[in-house]
């Protein structure tokens, strides 16, 4: 399947969903709904993401599994989240 | 090989880095005392005549100690997250460039020309170096200076890994005050207690 794209490759403002289809019977359902928040993440953040609840959270296994050191992995996390928090910060100030 | 030589706190375990450290730190203290090379400071390298392995040992031991003390407490103001042992680490690691130098004066050479320079007027004619003094000196100038800006790198990337800091112009004051501060506080010991 093509990646998702979460930014307007003319502008690069973020995208949003425009229809929707059931891939049974065809229906499309059109509308204005914003892209969850984990798929604003590039590709490699969302796998970091994935390889953190695979390892149940364990930062030491991530290291071992990535092979890179402890401190990068969990400087990996920390940028992770302060962008995640920046993200939810934005939908709440487009919400209102 | 860029990483191993310049930031091996990125790729290599905290244990595996610790191991590597404390052997290439015993292996500086014999290798100091044997080729009578001081490592009276963070940063600093001197040649003496006779270096005794005890006082080889406590300057190793100083200088390890200010620069993980002094690079603990900045790094727990900017990020209360940042491990004592990632910083030890750092002080371990980045002597290992220094330990290079110490070749340089296996017979004493370096000693010995620095003490004639010192001794006789500062002429060329009254110093009477051989060419092979002179391309000695030039090479030992030449390393002395990559690995001083080596160290600096070492030290730079391992603070910025362990404490997770940015390049802004904060954390890079932060950095130089740290390393301005470990040298103070490790010559301060030595002088002090040795």
């Amino acid at each position: 399947m093509a990646k998702l794209p979460i930014h307007c490759p003319s502008c690069s403002e973020g995208l949003v969903v425009a229809q929707m289809q059931c891939v049974r019977c065809g229906t499309t359902v059109n509308g204005n709904y914003s892209l969850p928040l984990f798929l604003h993440l590039l590709p490699e953040e969302q796998d970091f993401v994935k390889q953190f609840l695979m390892n149940s959270g364990s930062l030491k296994e991530m290291a071992k599994q990535m092979n890179i050191s402890y401190p990068t992995v969990r400087n990996k996390l920390d940028d992770l989240i302060e962008k995640i928090k920046k993200l939810q910060s934005e939908d709440e100030n487009t919400a209102l | 090989m860029k990483t191993l030589l310049f930031n091996p706190f990125q790729k290599y375990s905290d244990t595996r880095l610790l191991a590597v450290g404390l052997i290439t730190t015993m292996a500086g203290i014999f290798g100091a005392s044997m080729t009578h090379t001081h490592y009276d400071g963070v940063l600093d390298t001197h040649f003496s005549d006779n270096i005794p392995l005890q006082t080889a040992l406590l300057e190793s031991v100083f200088n390890a100690l200010s620069l993980a003390m002094v690079f603990f407490i900045l790094g727990k103001i900017i990020n209360p997250k940042t491990r004592f042992i990632d910083i030890l680490n750092i002080a371990l690691i980045v002597k290992i460039p220094a330990y290079l130098l110490m070749f340089f004066n296996i017979n004493g050479q370096v000693f010995e020309l620095t003490r004639k320079i010192l001794s006789t007027e500062n002429t060329a004619e009254a110093l009477n170096f051989t060419p092979v003094n002179t391309v000695f000196l030039t090479v030992f100038t030449t390393v002395t200076i990559f690995i001083f800006l080596w160290i600096i790198v070492l030290l730079y990337n391992g603070f910025k890994v362990a404490v997770h800091t940015k390049n802004t112009f904060v954390h890079i004051l932060a950095f130089v005050v740290g390393v301005v501060l470990a040298e103070v506080l490790s010559k301060v010991l030595i002088y002090n207690f040795i």
